[in-house]
């Protein structure tokens, strides 16, 4: 009896002991994974054009980054040489027109940057669809549409303005020009800082 | 003496007689997000979208398999969602998965609590890397239990291009959170 006693009790000691703990230097074995507990997922098939299509799409918004930074740089300018302009007719700064080829230069430069930046954006592909509904970047579209009609307000207040040069409306048309520009940087920058939300 | 230890070893003895594995399936009302930090600000996205089994087996162990389509994590904006879709390849990987495996116990009564850390190998982006997760398992009931778990996951070990906004790149760190519903199958 002891004869067999013997045996049972050592593999049942041993199985009780804990198993010998793992030097801390020793990789872990690599777990078995072997099972599955999910249905197998297909791989879907390689879409060439799909790939192509979100490429060219990071390129065009990637561009679309820099020329917004660079938009929103260059109306900042266009409104600060703009007051300048402002000062220098309208307010006493002896009429000198020295900063309206500036303010005319960066305006013109404004617009042609934002039409750019807008063209990258809506004609960049959209290889994923996208649930529509508002998020940040439909209040980031939203205020550059404002601003895209800001500019162009801006573009026919300007040329109507000096087109009164002399005349007393001149200066009532200016200051909505003047406004208008202020707000148009306004709404770019809501537009730009929507974006971080 | 020997009648006495024969007789305490022989619970011992049948505690490892086999017995049925059993299998835990992911229900709905389960998440799993991702946390990912930008400079300028942090993202949260979720997916409710989650299937996944666990089976406890008799000795103790688990397996455990879970899976989400990278292309229903929700962030509340459509524009980023399409951006993440776009740098995890979505339509060329659409799964985020993972295995594991793990030692608890095949105890599953009612108001159970377990801590496990999983030995697990998570497939994003088609790059496989092994991971330890920690989890903790609450058991509802004997046959439904919640799980939860948070491990970070790099972006790059994945092959995952880290996104950026003027042109600045998202940490490589991202927090994967998973609050996962289980109920026993056939249970």
């Amino acid at each position: 009896m002891t004869g067999i006693v013997r045996p049972v009790l050592a593999a049942a000691l041993l199985l009780a002991l804990p198993a010998p703990a793992a030097s801390q230097d020793e990789p872990r074995p690599p777990p078995d994974l072997d099972f599955e507990l999910l249905p197998a997922a297909s791989a879907p098939p390689v879409d060439l054009a799909l790939e192509r299509e979100v490429s060219r799409r990071r390129r065009m918004l990637t561009v679309h980054q820099g020329l917004g930074i660079a938009t929103w740089t260059a109306m900042t300018a266009t409104v600060v040489v703009g007051q300048l302009d402002f000062d220098d007719r309208f307010r006493g700064g002896g009429d000198t027109g020295k900063y309206h080829g500036w303010h005319k230069g960066l305006a013109y430069g404004t617009a042609t940057l934002f039409a750019t930046t807008a063209a990258l954006a809506l004609l960049s592909p959209e290889p994923y669809a996208k649930k529509s509904r508002f998020d940040t970047a439909t209040a980031h579209k939203a205020s550059m549409a404002v601003a895209a009609v800001g500019l162009a307000a801006q573009i026919a207040l300007g040329v109507w303005a000096r087109s009164l040069e002399g005349e007393l409306s001149e200066r009532d048309v200016a200051v909505a020009h003047q406004v208008i520009g202020y707000a148009t940087l306004g709404a770019m920058t809501v537009g730009a800082v929507v974006l971080v939300f | 003496m020997l009648a006495a230890a024969l007789a305490a070893l022989f619970p011992l003895a049948l505690s490892q007689a086999p017995a049925a594995a059993r299998t835990f399936a992911v229900a709905p009302g389960s998440t799993v997000s991702y946390r990912l930090v930008h400079a300028l600000h942090a993202v949260e996205g979720a997916c409710g979208a989650v299937e996944g089994r666990a089976r406890l087996l008799p000795d103790g162990g688990v397996q455990v398999s879970v899976r989400a389509r990278v292309g229903s994590f929700d962030s509340g904006n459509g524009n980023r969602d399409a951006h993440m879709r776009e740098v995890t390849e979505a339509a060329r990987f659409p799964f985020v998965s993972l295995k594991a495996v793990g030692r608890g116990s095949a105890s599953a009564d009612e108001g159970a609590a377990l801590d496990l850390e999983l030995d697990a190998e998570l497939t994003f982006h088609g790059v496989a890397r092994r991971i330890a997760i920690p989890v903790k398992v609450r058991f509802e009931s004997a046959t439904r239990a919640t799980v939860e778990s948070s491990f970070p996951v790099s972006l790059e070990a994945h092959g995952v291009e880290r996104p950026s906004l003027l042109f600045v790149k998202v940490e490589d760190r991202i927090e994967i959170a998973a609050r996962l519903v289980l109920e026993e199958e056939n249970g």
